[in-house]
């Protein structure tokens, strides 16, 4: 039954294989780190473990705590402290850890920068705006 | 005129003074300085070296299980490696363990740690939070053309079947940072540094005491599809007669499930099947 596989006859499939696991994303809210954690399957990790490291010494957790029944949690990283940090998620064989680099002052818009479809609609048409009151502008300095 | 909308979300968790303990006290200068060593070992974790119940309520003990490891590289990624998106690490380092090593993970017992396969000396301090790995079958001994081969034994009421099962795939796994009690991979002058490669069997079989809607056990087939295939008190196959004997559905969740033995503690891989 038993069936060798010579070495050289390996090759790499470039399917990408991802079974199932705990997945951490986190995001700015004022000045607020926000971590949302869940299951491949969307499940929210509930009441997983949680440790912060600070990239000022990150082999010892600076802080520890617990997501609520959502999967999420939030600390106040102290950025004279460091602008680096990571925050490890676990729960019964699952884990993840997510890291974070910060800037200097906390921005208003979230540090991953995303912008919503209100947001992006509205600066479009500003612009598109910007364009057609130009031409306007110029449109009625010839007829003068 | 842009509103944003910001809300900030009360604050969770304890202070510092709470913290775990952990191994060393390692700062970003130390991190700065000279060399040190790394240290590679393999976990099965208590699962194969103590035995466990399955999902459908199989209690299964493990006299051996081979995995054979070879390819192994550590690094130092930045940006830190995600093996949720894949894709290539990039690394201001890394480091190669050259060598085919053949584990029997059943060794040991509750006590026993992880197992050691060898060490490089001598590599540039500071913290490695990445590590790939391929698994291909072994060219010698009792695991001599898999893989993984389990030698074990499965109990349930009177039942109770000689277990050998053999899988010839290859896989390469892809991890980041190691996910477990303490932070691991940091090397520093004076201060190893250790990398585990860990293997989730419990993935295969499930684990009773977990619940059964759970996401480990929703994933796992359980024992009772190989105990159908029992011959005189033993199950003995392989991928080939398993495609042959096992339910499709059944043997194409094994064929998914089998991608995702590979950890780092409890931080999941990127895979990849070799043919």
């Amino acid at each position: 039954m038993k069936t060798l596989l010579p070495f050289a006859a390996l090759l790499l499939l470039t399917v990408p294989l991802f079974g199932h696991g705990a997945r951490a994303i986190w995001e700015l809210q004022g000045d607020s780190v926000h971590i949302s954690a869940s299951y491949d399957d969307g499940q929210p990790l509930s009441r997983a473990q949680i440790t912060v490291f600070s990239g000022a010494a990150p082999s010892v957790p600076y802080m520890v705590g617990m997501t609520d029944e959502n999967g999420e949690f939030s600390f106040l990283p102290d950025r004279e402290e460091s602008l680096d940090w990571d925050v490890q998620v676990r729960s019964a064989g699952h884990g993840d850890m997510v890291h974070l680099s910060l800037t200097e002052e906390p921005e208003a818009a979230s540090e991953q920068g995303t912008f919503s479809t209100l947001q992006v609609v509205l600066m479009s048409a500003c612009v598109v705006w910007g364009f057609v009151g130009t031409a306007f502008f110029f449109a009625s300095r010839r007829k003068k | 005129m842009l509103l944003l909308s910001i809300t900030a979300v009360s604050c969770g968790g304890d202070e510092a003074d709470q913290a775990q303990e952990v191994e060393q006290d390692i700062t970003e200068e130390t991190l700065q300085q000279d060399t040190g060593d790394l240290m590679f070992t393999v976990n099965g974790e208590d699962f194969v070296r103590s035995g466990f119940v399955s999902m459908d309520g199989w209690h299964i003990t493990f006299r051996h299980l081979y995995v054979t490891i070879t390819d192994i590289t550590a690094y130092k990624s930045h940006p830190p490696y995600d093996p949720h998106s894949g894709g290539e690490i990039i690394a201001t380092t890394q480091v190669d363990l050259d060598g085919v090593f053949t584990v029997d993970l059943a060794q040991g017992d509750s006590n026993t740690g992880p197992i050691l396969i060898g060490t490089l000396d001598d590599v540039p301090a500071g913290h490695y939070n990445a590590i790939t790995w391929s698994m291909v079958p072994s060219s010698e001994g009792p695991s001599r053309g898999y893989t993984i081969y389990l030698d074990a034994q499965a109990e349930k009421g009177d039942q109770s079947y000689n277990v050998r099962l053999g899988f010839e795939t290859g896989y390469r796994y892809s991890a980041g940072e190691y996910v477990g009690d303490v932070r691991k991979g940091f090397v520093n002058a004076g201060v190893p540094g250790e990398l585990e490669m860990t293997f989730h069997f419990d993935h295969i079989f499930g684990d009773i005491d977990q619940p059964a809607d759970c996401d480990l056990n929703m994933m796992a087939i359980g024992f009772e599809p190989f105990a159908a295939l029992m011959g005189e008190g033993t199950v003995e196959e392989d991928l080939a007669t398993l495609e042959r004997k096992l339910p499709r559905e059944i043997y194409a969740k094994l064929l998914e499930v089998l991608t995702t033995l590979g950890h780092t503690g409890e931080g999941h891989c990127h895979c990849t099947v070799i043919q």
